[in-house]
């Protein structure tokens, strides 16, 4: 029977590619058996979504929940400098465009 | 376009500023260059303004123009020869610990379920725990998984950026997801004590 550690390899690989499937059964069948393995996909899973968690969210159309949203919509107003460097980066613009 | 709307996009390229910074930084491991990158892409989104379609989202769009420079910074470097070679048959001695020698989880490496994991990207103090442990990573093996992850390119396509052949980078994959599952995890945990 598969062991864990192999078990992580192919959990790891169908992120990227698609598994044969004898590799698609043995990992099914050790996941029925195996708790932490279960634990370990999920997470793999979620590291998988990283990125549309990143440039997704903002998005999405505001609605009245919008407000109790934290962490990374936490960002979504700008400061001061922020703003000053978006003026900055317009005022780059129009040298470049005059040049 | 009307002034109006062009205001309005300028104040969300500020209010997205911050996130791309935080891409930007995680990717290239340097606030100096992630600083430079992000200016660089809201130059080019501003010149460009009239070619946002409207198709995506402005933030998507932005975040493309990001990625694009991010790739194009990247290749430079490594035309420059800025890149330590991929030890491509070296054992891990981190992973190693994490399994016992049969395979089975090492006792104190077993995943342990994550309470909402879903809601996790909602929480700021998953983040800070995130981008620590990519810091904590080796830099050719953040590279690889930033390249698949943050980028969102193919391994076929990372291999041609790159320079390893597919097998590796699966293997590189496989190792950067189950140390920064580890560290994450042991993030929360200090966090939560």
């Amino acid at each position: 029977m598969m062991m864990c550690k192999a078990a992580t390899r192919l959990m790891s690989k169908q992120l990227d590619a698609p598994l044969t499937a004898r590799e698609r059964i043995s990992l099914r069948f050790h996941l029925m058996l195996c708790s932490a393995c279960r634990n370990c996909e999920k997470q793999f899973g979620m590291l998988h979504r990283v990125g549309n968690a990143y440039n997704g969210t903002i998005d999405k159309p505001q609605d009245g929940s919008a407000e109790a949203s934290s962490g990374v919509n936490a960002d979504n107003v700008a400061s001061d400098q922020d703003l000053l460097k978006v003026k900055e980066a317009m005022a780059e613009a129009e040298a470049r465009r005059q040049n | 376009m009307t002034q109006e709307t062009l205001n309005d996009r300028h104040k969300k390229l500020a209010a997205v500023r911050p996130r791309l910074l935080s891409f930007a930084r995680m990717h290239l491991r340097d606030h100096a260059a992630a600083e430079d990158a992000v200016q660089e892409a809201m130059i080019a989104a501003i010149e460009k303004n009239d070619s946002f379609s409207g198709r995506s989202g402005y933030e998507t769009w932005v975040f493309g123009i990001l990625k694009y420079k991010l790739l194009d910074q990247m290749r430079q470097q490594k035309r420059h020869g800025r890149w330590e070679p991929f030890d491509e048959e070296h054992s891990d001695d981190a992973i190693d610990r994490m399994f016992q020698q049969d395979g089975h989880w090492a006792a104190d490496a077993k995943p342990q379920a994550w309470s909402t994991p879903e809601q996790a990207f909602e929480n700021e103090n998953f983040w800070k725990v995130f981008d620590a442990c990519m810091l904590s990573l080796p830099e050719n093996v953040a590279r690889v998984f930033s390249l698949r992850e943050l980028m969102g390119l193919s391994t076929d396509d990372i291999c041609k950026e790159v320079g390893i052949k597919e097998n590796n980078a699966w293997v590189i994959l496989h190792r950067a997801r189950l140390k920064l599952r580890a560290c994450i995890e042991k993030g929360w945990k200090e966090d939560a004590a």
